[in-house]
């Protein structure tokens, strides 16, 4: 599950150490923008030996790693490949430097006796990546794509707004891009960490594209990115009945039934399963409840 | 003389200096020295020999750092001291 995903300044030991009581499904260690240049060393080696170190739970470990056009790609995967990451998280992503970090990855991996393979998280933060985003998705180790809408925006000349008209369209894109692929949909941070009413406006119309999570910027917003992207109880509820008719209507030898007037088909019991499923991971609900 | 420096007096962070030396030594100043200075020492000499610069003395202000932030601020310093 990839509900919130929390940055992480990657040269800040108190932070750091307190990373998997914050309760994101994931972190991102960010070795890129949050790090000043002439601290990117400090950075990189602090985050290799917090990873070296740590004990492995639930929590996905990331890392944001610099552009792969920067001098520091080669030193930053050196650092941090190792058992214990899951996936890094690719800025400024294309088509060409996804294959050349592949390569990169499974010669680190083959080397250092790495038997899951590292994945990967592109960023589409350009008009460039998004007109590529469906060869991007496409592409070996992928498990989802995150939208960077302040590059993006940037890059477009446009003005970011609370209520996200602008970035409409590359949700859409994006979104639909990742279900075609089977691979998650990661929305981008919400800026303003103190308005959190806008924050949960945000979240849930980017459930409502598509999208499976959203990155946090502050530990403040991740219960509420959990909340969101979580089935609700209703909605376990609903989909408990709709199986449950689906089951007696499969005994009846119905192919399609109607339940609080509304027709069920194979699309509505499929949704209906796909909820329980997240909602089970979630800790929503369970079998026996 | 070569010097290195890492590391800030943050809390849970750590400050290095790595000084090129023909005599190293090794200083810790820690808010906690009382009851894990022989954990920092040997976090700063296992990184020292990561580093493979046996010449260097490591003077570190600790402010309740784990040890892979001792660590990574001396094996920092050190490639800072000699690069």
């Amino acid at each position: 599950m990839r509900r919130s995903l929390l940055f992480i300044p990657g040269n800040n030991p108190a932070v750091l150490n307190n990373s998997d009581v914050f309760l994101a499904d994931g972190v991102i260690f960010d070795l890129e923008d949050a790090v000043s240049v002439d601290e990117k060393d400090a950075a990189r080696l602090l985050v290799a030996k917090y990873l070296a170190g740590i004990k492995k739970g639930k929590t996905e470990l990331l890392v944001r790693i610099n552009a792969c056009d920067s001098t520091y790609l080669e030193s930053d995967l050196a650092a941090i490949v190792m058992p214990s990451l899951d996936t890094i998280v690719v800025p400024k992503a294309s088509v060409k430097e996804l294959k050349k970090l592949d390569k990169l990855l499974q010669v680190l991996e083959t080397i250092r006796g790495i038997k899951k393979p590292i994945g990967l998280l592109p960023i589409i933060e350009s008009p460039q990546a998004l007109l590529e985003v469906v060869p991007i998705s496409k592409q070996n180790r992928v498990v989802g794509l995150l939208f960077g809408a302040e590059d993006y925006t940037a890059s477009m000349e446009i003005n970011r707004t609370k209520n996200g008209f602008e970035i409409l369209y590359p949700r859409n894109v994006i979104a639909v891009a990742c279900k075609a692929a089977f691979i998650d949909a990661i929305d981008t941070p919400f800026t303003d960490t103190l308005d959190v009413d806008a924050l949960k406006v945000d979240a849930q119309l980017a459930k409502s594209l598509g999208f499976v999570g959203k990155a946090c910027i502050h530990p403040s917003q991740v219960e509420v990115m959990n909340e969101v992207f979580s089935p609700t109880l209703q909605e376990v509820f609903q989909a408990r009945r709709i199986i449950q008719a689906f089951e007696e209507a499969k005994t009846a030898k119905l192919g399609v039934f109607s339940l609080d007037g509304k027709m069920i088909d194979e699309p509505v019991v499929k949704r209906a399963r796909t909820l329980l499923s997240k909602a089970k991971q979630a800790g929503v609900w369970r079998e026996e409840s | 003389m070569k010097k290195g420096i890492a590391g800030s007096l943050s809390s849970c962070d750590c400050y290095c200096v790595a000084t090129e030396s023909n005599h190293p030594t090794i200083q810790i100043d820690s808010v906690v020295d009382a009851f894990f200075h022989e954990q920092i020492l040997q976090a700063i000499t296992q990184a020292i020999q990561e580093s493979n610069h046996l010449n260097v003395d490591i003077h570190l202000i600790d402010k309740g750092a784990f040890d892979y932030t001792i660590q990574a601020r001396v094996l920092c310093a050190i490639a800072r001291c000699f690069e």
